[in-house]
């Protein structure tokens, strides 16, 4: 008799979680109110049909992952079914929520629980390991993927999850949501945008002259490892200070609180990574190009500007792509110091023991994070010059 | 020990004893700070003597840090053998998608999830902590030649041995430099547990900002700078004395 079972061991692993923690554990929080301490509701209690829908999915994504059947079977399952269960899972909490706020009135509130965020995670594992295996399922798992994300986004933006306390976190302050986004993005993309136009001379400094390469990278190694809370309080006396002894800095605008420690803090912690990596993709540049590009004539901001900055600049991109991230995770930080962005959610929950005003801090932080980790990415690859792909 | 750690020896003890100091003694700061502010009434953090707040600063981040080592070594260990090459794959996109999640992110997520105070700031720092010592325990094992596990399973050792007596000796420098990245930014991140009731030298910086007390500030930003510096420096030296042993 041929062997019945194949275990494919990560979405087998994946699934099993899936299933473990949407029979054990809440999916959704119940909270009369919405400081209220909440009441986990597992998958199987909530509304009538979401929650066998969902478990038989994770049912059927374990089955398939175990039993040896023909592989067009396994990647039509596992490259379609993880997209669409997760705007199913939302639709479950949503759908809960709906009917809490008809029974129970405006002022309860139901969240997202700990089986949605373990699914997620599952779900998230199995489209992975499908994009690595390649092939159909990699393509089916590209098409739900999208698919699913589509859907998702339509279920936020409609008003049908309207009653999940996120959302409600959110409507309340839409208008507050805007701005710190906008604060957000203004203050990390200013703070690298400093940060290139003095890291990439001071790189290239590094790599021409070699004397001054060991104490630029020290010092810059050393300020990037004191703590971000640290480097910011530290500049509020000193700009307090300075602002005082020279009045006209505090007309332009400059106090110790707020935007100009941050941009400065940040700005600093932005600078390794460019300048590292500036000196980093200039000494990869073979002497023999260099050589090449003189022969032919080039002066030395031609060969800088056409020989050597194209052929360094995928590693320049990588540098901006690291300093970029860490510095959309710490303006997070800056909100301690009166700078905005979406810190001020997150800390303003943490000081309510408001989980879902955290949630509306740290969602959109790790997604704009996430998104500029994938734009530079995306540039990095274009800009690799056409000669060395 | 090598020539480089020689001469990062000397500044690193002067740093030491100049943490120890001020850690210990509070005099140095009442007078410093009472001639730069003299306008405020009280200079120095008064709620608790800053050797109490070093002590919970270590224990956050030591503990953290010695499990998220330990995790992250087995896991990179795991996912390099042949019964786990499978996980290869999904575990390092997780590792490199979880490095795009900020820290203090991933610490105010703790907070739901376990509530406030020094356990969900521990394993905050854990997962977060978990993923550089992963990836270049990954890094380190899966770059060796494979010539030498070659030699080595040719003189007889079996794959145990492999992996104690030759795999993990040759990898260790990027696995050092993994659990260095992570206590550092593990420091910087216990800082940040002070707003969730965690302690640590935090607390002075975050009494500072809400008391606008600048001399409160300057003593936790002082201290927990120094100490990163100074932890920063060692577990440099540590992981080139690996590199050369």
């Amino acid at each position: 008799m041929p062997p019945l079972l194949l275990p494919r061991k990560v979405p087998l692993t994946a699934s099993v979680l899936g299933l473990g923690s949407s029979l054990l554990l809440g999916f959704v929080t119940f909270r009369a109110n919405r400081l209220a301490a909440g009441e986990a509701i597992r998958l199987l209690q909530t509304g009538p049909c979401g929650g066998p829908v969902l478990m038989a999915a994770w049912i059927i994504l374990a089955t398939t992952s175990i039993l040896k059947i023909p592989e067009r079977w396994v990647n039509f399952t596992l490259g379609l079914l993880p997209g669409a269960l997760v705007p199913t899972a939302l639709k479950v909490a949503g759908g809960q929520a709906e009917r809490t706020a008809l029974a129970s009135g405006d002022i309860a509130r139901v969240s997202l629980g700990a089986a949605f965020w373990v699914s997620l995670f599952a779900a998230a594992v199995i489209m992975l390991d499908a994009w690595h295996t390649g092939g159909l399922r990699r393509k089916l798992t590209l098409f739900s993927a999208t698919l699913g994300i589509a859907v998702t986004v339509y279920l936020m933006v409609s008003g049908e999850m309207s009653h999940l306390s996120i959302l409600r976190e959110f409507i309340n302050r839409r208008e507050r949501f805007t701005g710190e986004l906008m604060a957000h993005l203004a203050l990390s993309s200013s703070a690298v945008g400093m940060a290139v136009l003095l890291g990439l001379p001071l790189g290239i400094l590094a790599h021409r002259k070699a004397r001054l390469r060991g104490g630029a990278f020290f010092v810059l190694n050393t300020l990037q490892t004191v703590p971000s809370l640290a480097l910011f309080g530290i500049l509020i006396p000193l700009l307090a200070a300075l602002t005082s002894r020279f009045p006209v800095l505090g007309e332009a605008g400059i106090q110790g609180i707020g935007t100009a420690p941050a941009l400065i803090a940040l700005t600093v912690y932005s600078l390794l990574p460019v300048a590292r990596n500036t000196f980093a993709g200039f000494s990869s540049v073979d002497p023999a190009a260099v050589d090449a590009g003189r022969g032919m004539g080039m002066t030395g901001s031609q060969l800088l500007v056409r020989v050597e900055f194209p052929i360094a600049s995928p590693i320049i991109l990588n540098g901006i792509r690291v300093a970029l991230v860490q510095a959309i995770g710490l303006t997070a930080v800056a909100a301690l110091i009166g700078a905005g962005g979406f810190g001020v959610f997150i800390f303003q929950g943490l000081g309510q023991a408001a989980t879902d005003l955290v949630l509306l801090g740290a969602i959109p932080t790790n997604l704009i994070a996430a998104a500029a980790d994938a734009l530079l990415n995306g540039l990095i690859g274009v800009a690799n010059p056409r000669g060395l792909r | 020990m090598t020539d480089r750690n020689r001469r990062t020896l000397i500044p690193l003890a002067a740093l030491a004893g100049l943490f120890v100091l001020l850690t210990a003694w509070m005099d140095p700061w009442r007078m410093v700070l009472s001639t730069v502010f003299p306008t405020l009434d009280k200079v120095v953090y008064p709620l608790a003597p800053f050797r109490r707040l070093v002590a919970e600063h270590i224990l956050l981040v030591g503990s953290s840090s010695i499990l998220a080592s330990t995790a992250g070594l087995c896991i990179g260990i795991a996912v390099t053998r042949q019964w786990g090459r499978e996980f290869l794959p999904a575990v390092n996109a997780l590792a490199s998608m979880g490095q795009t999640f900020p820290p203090v992110a991933v610490l105010a997520l703790a907070v739901p999830a376990v509530g406030f105070g020094f356990k969900p700031t521990v394993i905050a720092l854990f997962l977060y902590g978990l993923l550089p010592v992963l990836r270049n325990t990954i890094a380190g094992l899966q770059t060796l030649d494979p010539a030498v596990l070659e030699a080595a399973s040719g003189m007889g050792m079996n794959p145990l041995q492999i992996l104690t007596l030759v795999e993990i000796p040759l990898a260790l420098p990027v696995i050092m430099a993994g659990v260095r990245i992570s206590t550092v930014i593990n420091i910087g991140t216990a800082t940040l547990g002070a707003t969730i009731g965690a302690g640590g030298l935090g607390k002075p910086i975050i009494a500072g900002l809400i008391g606008e007390n600048p001399a409160y500030i300057i003593e936790g930003a002082v201290l927990v700078g120094l100490f990163a510096i100074l932890v920063d420096g060692v577990l440099g030296i540590v992981s080139r004395d690996r590199a050369d042993g």
